[in-house]
């Protein structure tokens, strides 16, 4: 493929900034909303003694907006790049995709089905979150041993094959 | 996609103007954020401590873990896409190919510098407000140089 050299280390300095984004995403969710159904509920909701007040359908809007935007475009990134730079396992890397959007649009509507349906669904909120961010990570570190060479795991292969 | 694997630019004339739209945005941005960059306290490493750490003079506190964040995590976003769309339009254009592979690892390395010098100045140390302003300029001038490089050799195709 032309133009290799150059897209890469792009496309690895770019994954690097991904799970830098995922990291900080994850220390996000654990600061504000925290990792119990009773605390992302508490965020939604609102909570007397700690004087947070619950969300408004506008407050939730300011997030979900530029959430959708953002998430669309990396994932769609990502996906796009999957068959030209990794192209072992496609099914499984299909699978982790579809479940990268599901749980994208899981994680970004289950506050609204917390704050106006039933507070049970911060049990989604959270099964959302964490399956968006180790589906995120998983593709991203696909994507960086593409960069280098393959799989550490498929090294032996390698090394017998030459 | 398939322009970005193969070099027939030239021959796809809405895809040429799509580029050279986008480069002329990004242009745009970067002088946005050196604006905002200067709107927040400017370049210096005395401000930039300031600005992280607060500032008793100004009656300004130490910027808070949510809002350092909230910085990164919003700065990482905007600075991956950027990176990725200008290199892979940049690996399309006619330039020098070593000069180009310079632009791509300096730029990828400011910009990391840039999203994590903010955490470092609040939770290291103060001596990375230096590395702040300087990332930042590696970072924005690498996307400067990689846009005017990619309209040049657009021009030429």
């Amino acid at each position: 493929m032309k133009n290799e050299n150059i897209l890469k280390p792009a496309l690895a300095f770019f994954m690097v900034i991904i799970l830098v984004q995922c990291v900080s995403g994850a220390l996000l969710f654990g600061v504000k909303l925290g990792f119990t159904p009773e605390s992302v509920a508490g965020f939604y909701l609102g909570a007397e003694e700690k004087f947070m007040r619950p969300k408004t359908f506008a407050g939730l809007l300011e997030v979900t907006v530029p959430h959708l935007c953002a998430v669309g475009v990396v994932v769609f990134i990502l996906g796009h790049l999957v068959p030209v730079f990794a192209r072992e396992k496609k099914k499984l890397m299909n699978f982790v995709l579809c479940s990268c959007f599901a749980s994208a649009a899981g994680d970004i509507f289950s506050g609204y089905l917390v704050c106006f349906v039933h507070p049970g669904f911060a049990y989604l909120k959270l099964f959302s979150f964490a399956l968006f961010e180790l589906s995120l990570t998983a593709v991203a570190f696909s994507l960086i041993c593409a960069c280098f060479g393959g799989f550490p795991w498929k090294a032996r292969e390698r090394v017998e094959q030459a | 996609m398939k322009i970005f694997v193969s070099n027939d630019i030239g021959k796809n004339p809405a895809m040429k103007t799509l580029f050279v739209f986008f480069l002329a945005l990004e242009l745009l941005f970067v002088a946005g954020a050196a604006l905002m960059r200067y709107s927040e306290g400017g370049f210096s490493p005395a401000s930039v401590r300031a600005y992280y750490l607060g500032d008793e003079n100004a009656f300004t506190e130490p910027k808070s873990l949510t809002l350092i964040l909230e910085e990164v995590h919003t700065r990482s976003f905007f600075a991956a896409v950027l990176l990725l769309t200008t290199c892979s339009i940049l690996a399309v254009a006619s330039a020098a190919e070593r000069l180009k592979l310079i632009l791509v690892y300096s730029t990828s390395a400011g910009a990391l510098a840039y999203i994590l010098s903010g955490p470092a100045i609040r939770y290291v140390s103060p001596v990375f407000s230096h590395a702040l302003p300087a990332s930042f300029a590696l970072f924005h001038a690498g996307l400067c140089a990689m846009a005017v490089l990619s309209l040049a050799g657009l021009a030429r195709k």
